[in-house]
């Protein structure tokens, strides 16, 4: 294409930002001048020659920078030295200001190198895992790392990237990433709390663009520029916390901005736009660095620490998303299986190398590590992708190439120096392990913590019962181990298994409501308890009682002490006790109201128990009167052409004539006449509301108005018959319209 | 409420390489990309369309199709009206998934969430591999309006977003006209009136008769 303008990388700078670009563009040049003496000084330092010349050459600046990995790998291992400290503060603001693109690559290479053993450890993990596999996001985090480095050292850049920098990030789980969702909302709430307000109130939130962020390390949403500046620091530190901050200064930067925005959408518009319009690097990477350097590897790790526990109960509420029976086929092999047993009764979750804080918890609680299992045997069969469109595909199958055998090559060559890799590397992996605290931490609270408040027997029944469960599958993992076509019947078993468990749960869960519910009406009032007493008995009835509970004020004793409750009470169990209704009816009817307003269910328990509520003339005539305010507020609404508004209080009214019965025959016939007009009111409400919104053929609730009308008062049901005939054409017209409207569309079947 | 500038946000979700970016690109933008990358997490669009005599503002997630995503969409579909669940007309396994994404999505949205089934791809007719047949029984069976379409070509782009859109500003409706309703009635299920004396609003008049208003 013609015209296209290009960074120094070569990718195209989009057409909006190319006024920025152009502006920034020699800024970024004269910045990196300085940059460049800036690290030529330090070089020349390094090389402790006293030659003070700017521009080294070549076998000298590889000669100093050998030295600067020297004084790196001391510095990361501690190593007491006079002036390290002093040195290790010169080279943070050093790469704080930014890495000189010459060296770059080497200064990534030097800063990420000496994990060797740890890398050997790790690759060979992933070797094991292959299901981990590749994940959206990773190319662009390969693709960067390939602008700088040959592919060899960009494919080990990346092992440590996605298996050390950032674990459970990229695993089939994505636990880490929902995880960071909820701590960067958190550190929003807490940095900007009116943003965070007009955001929420907006239904808008950072963090729907902040995953994006750290997926893909800033790529492709930072300019790349900015981005690498971000991952000279990312590298030094080697902790996501950078990541945080970063997005902190852009949300920072941006405040003003978005506190102006009116609607989720501007809101949106811009939280995705800032990032890539962010060319002044050196300001985000001030910000970053300074305004929130409090937001470090400890408290990123007491953050995630706080909401791993929330995550991971939602995942296994939520379970994967459900195979068909003709979807992905789960396979558990030895070889590649969800679960590995290290020893009975403890499981990995085969989750890939992950240190991410507490998922790779040995020894979790056993229906835990059953149902992570599970999934993870069913995510196993997630397909591995490898459309990484924007690389070559040459580079694609070297890299593919690499990651299968460069792990045994490098293994090979590197273990002719094991002793002084593996002392370096000891020391590195301590210092990787303090900075993660978690993993010493104690391990996730167990899940079954929440049965405390369930009877000590039940508990101790439902322990033994997880135990022989988890003997049952660890028994099945042997097997399977052996046998491979075991393996099928193994995820079966693991089916069945975790059904029984969410059984017992559900079970656990009724009997805790009961108790509470138990407590409350012993909490009651006395008349309320002696009131309410006789329709414990009943199953069906005890829930109708228990909904009591639900009151907004906590006011049991306002429905257990109303006289019309306990009549209508009163009369269910009348009706259970004479058999004209069995306890299973009566509980389907109970639900069906609740569940499905307008449902045949509701319908008739409607019926049954409005002759519950037979009214003395005196009573009734409060209750009409209350029908008709809210009629004629229905009819208000209705001719100012508010129709949901008019709905609202046809429903409330249909409501109260549906409820009631009159005493005497003339006082019945008062109540089927408002009956039938508040019917057709609200079918000509519901058909009003269809018409303005243009839903042709969605006349379903008009309709079923009408046809109640029709059923309920025969000798009235001339209108009711007219409109349900109207109602047909119109019916009819929307449909022919509809044909025409798609007509020669699709192909016929 | 203002109900002058009435938003909706539509999903995007599907296996990967089905199309779902260029749909929203083709719809959004009139564009389309041979070599389309692939999504991560997820993106936002928006769009300005009139529906019925509304000014509707559709906010577009596209979302990453690949498997393992699943975990963090619900923060784009918790609050979505509608869902484009698109497939592949030349692929019947992405087919599949469609009905995976909505038993997900009725458990997290609700039953009464907007749902269309798309199958793009539709000039690639040589190479279609699920009739219509089928997939407008998948759709029917879900409770999903079916539209067939082409992101190359924009053939039925416009027809399958309008729809989708004219559907859920409906179901909006209805449940504001819902809220409503809630709003009205302090004690679902059991009338004020029925509570005690003191919500009654006795006129002392007998009830009188009213023509309904249509």
């Amino acid at each position: 294409m013609k015209g296209v303008s290009r960074d120094v990388y070569g990718f195209e700078v989009k057409k909006e930002f190319i006024e920025l670009y152009s502006k920034y563009a020699p800024l970024w040049e004269k910045e990196e001048s300085e940059r460049a003496k800036r690290w030529a000084a330090l070089l020349a330092g390094q090389q402790g020659s006293g030659a003070q010349s700017e521009q080294l050459s070549g076998d000298n600046q590889e000669e100093a920078l050998q030295r600067l990995e020297v004084s790196l790998i001391r510095c990361r291992a501690n190593a007491c030295s006079g002036n390290l400290p002093a040195w290790q503060q010169q080279l943070r603001s050093l790469v704080q200001a930014g890495i000189p693109m010459p060296l770059r690559g080497r200064m990534w290479k030097l800063l990420l190198r000496g994990r060797s053993a740890l890398r050997r450890v790790l690759a060979a993990y992933s070797r094991r895992n292959p299901d981990v596999g590749y994940c959206q996001g990773m190319n662009f985090v390969a693709g960067c790392l390939l602008l700088f480095m040959d592919e060899k050292d960009a494919f080990w850049s990346l092992v440590v990237l996605v298996e050390d920098l950032l674990p459970g990030y990229f695993s089939l789980q994505m636990l880490a990433p929902q995880v960071d969702q909820l701590v960067f909302k958190h550190l929003v709430e807490a940095s900007f709390p009116r943003l965070a307000a007009h955001l929420d109130k907006l239904g808008a939130h950072a963090q729907g663009v902040s995953t994006q962020w750290f997926l893909c390390l800033f790529v492709n949403s930072l300019p790349l520029e900015t981005c690498l500046r971000v991952w000279d620091v990312f590298f030094l530190e080697q902790c996501a916390s950078i990541l945080f901050r970063v997005a902190l200064a852009l949300v920072d930067i941006y405040a003003q901005a978005l506190l102006a925005t009116v609607d989720s959408v501007d809101a949106f518009s811009l939280l995705q736009n800032m990032a890539p319009m962010s060319f002044d690097s050196s300001r985000l990477i001030d910000i970053a660095c300074i305004a929130y350097a409090q937001v470090d590897a400890a408290e990123l790790a007491k953050l995630r620490g706080l909401y791993y526990d929330e995550v991971k109960a939602q995942f296994e509420d939520r379970g994967p998303l459900k195979a068909t029976a003709s979807g992905p086929v789960p396979e558990t092999t030895a070889d590649e299986g969800g679960i590995r047993s290290a020893e009975p009764g403890s499981f990995v979750p085969a989750d890939g190398p992950c240190s991410f804080p507490v998922e790779a918890g040995a020894g979790e609680d056993a229906s835990d590590s059953s149902s992570s299992a599970a999934s993870d045997s069913w995510h196993h069969a997630a397909p591995v992708y490898t459309d990484m469109t924007t690389f070559s595909q040459d580079t694609l199958a070297h890299l593919s190439r690499l990651s299968r055998g460069a792990a045994m090559a490098d293994a090979g060559a590197e273990a002719a120096a094991p002793a002084v890799d593996m002392e370096a590397c000891k020391s590195l992996g301590e210092a990787g392990m303090a900075r993660m605290p978690s993993t010493r931490s104690p391990l996730p609270a167990n899940n079954d913590a929440d049965f405390g408040d369930v009877p000590s027997g039940e508990t101790e029944q439902l322990l033994t019962l997880l135990q022989e469960l988890e003997e049952e599958v660890f028994v099945a993992t042997a097997s399977a181990e052996k046998e491979a076509e075991a393996a099928e019947a193994l995820c079966a078993m693991e089916a069945g298994l975790r059904g029984k468990v969410a059984a017992l749960r559900e079970k656990l869960q009724e009997k805790r409501q009961a108790l509470a519910f138990q407590e409350k009406v012993l909490e009651a009032e006395y008349c309320a308890q002696r009131n309410v007493a006789p329709f414990l008995k009943s199953p069906a009835l005890r829930k109708v009682v228990q909904t009591f509970t639900n009151d907004v004020h906590d006011d049991f004793g306002k429905w257990a002490n109303n006289p019309l409750v306990l009549q209508m009470l009163q009369q269910a169990k009348d009706l259970l006790d004479s058999g004209q209704v069995t306890e299973a009816e009566m509980e389907a009817h109970l639900l069906g109201q609740l569940q499905a307003p307008g449902s045949d269910a509701r319908q008739e328990v409607e019926t049954k128990l409005a002759r519950t509520v037979r009214l003395a003339t005196d009573q009734l005539v409060p209750a009409l009167n209350e029908h008709l305010d809210e009629r004629r507020k229905g009819n208000e609404h209705f001719r100012a052409g508010r129709w949901a508004a008019a709905m609202g209080h046809y429903e409330r009214a249909q409501g109260i004539v549906e409820l009631v019965r009159g005493a005497s025959p003339a006082d019945q016939a008062e109540i089927d006449r408002n009956r039938v007009t508040v019917a057709l009111n609200a079918a000509a409400a519901h058909l009003a509301l269809d018409q303005a919104l243009g839903l042709l053929h969605e006349y379903a609730d008009a309709r079923s108005d009408l046809e109640r009308v029709a059923a309920l008062a025969p000798p009235l049901d001339g209108q009711a018959q007219q409109a349900l005939q109207q109602l047909a054409e119109l019916q009819a017209k929307g449909r022919a319209q509809e044909r025409r409207a798609y007509h020669g569309m699709f192909a016929k079947p | 409420m203002s109900r002058n500038r009435t938003s909706l946000k539509l999903v995007l979700l599907g296996e990967g390489r089905v199309g779902k970016t260029s749909l929203v690109l083709k719809y959004c933008h009139s564009q389309f990309a041979e070599e389309q990358r692939a999504t991560e997490q997820a993106a936002f669009n928006s769009k300005q369309v009139t529906v019925g005599e509304r000014q509707v503002e559709l906010s577009i997630w596209d979302t990453a199709g690949q498997e393992r995503f699943h975990a963090i969409q619900p923060l784009y579909y918790r609050d979505a009206d509608a869902a484009l669940l698109v497939f592949d007309l030349t692929d019947s396994d992405t087919l599949e998934r469609v009905r995976a994404w909505v038993t997900e999505l009725q458990t997290l949205v609700g039953a009464d969430v907007v749902l269309t089934v798309v199958g793009n791809k539709a000039d690639l007719a040589a190479a279609r591999a699920v009739p219509a047949a089928e997939s407008r029984g998948v759709a029917a069976a879900v409770g999903a309006a079916y539209h067939e379409v082409s992101a190359l070509t924009g053939a039925g782009v416009e027809a399958a977003f309008a729809d989708t859109a004219r559907r859920a500003l409906a179901r909006q409706q209805r449940r504001l006209a819902a809220a409503d309703a809630a709003q009205l009635s302090a004690s679902p299920g059991v009338p004020s009136w029925a509570g005690g004396r003191d919500t009654v609003s006795f006129t002392g008049q007998g009830p009188t008769r009213r023509r309904p208003c249509c």
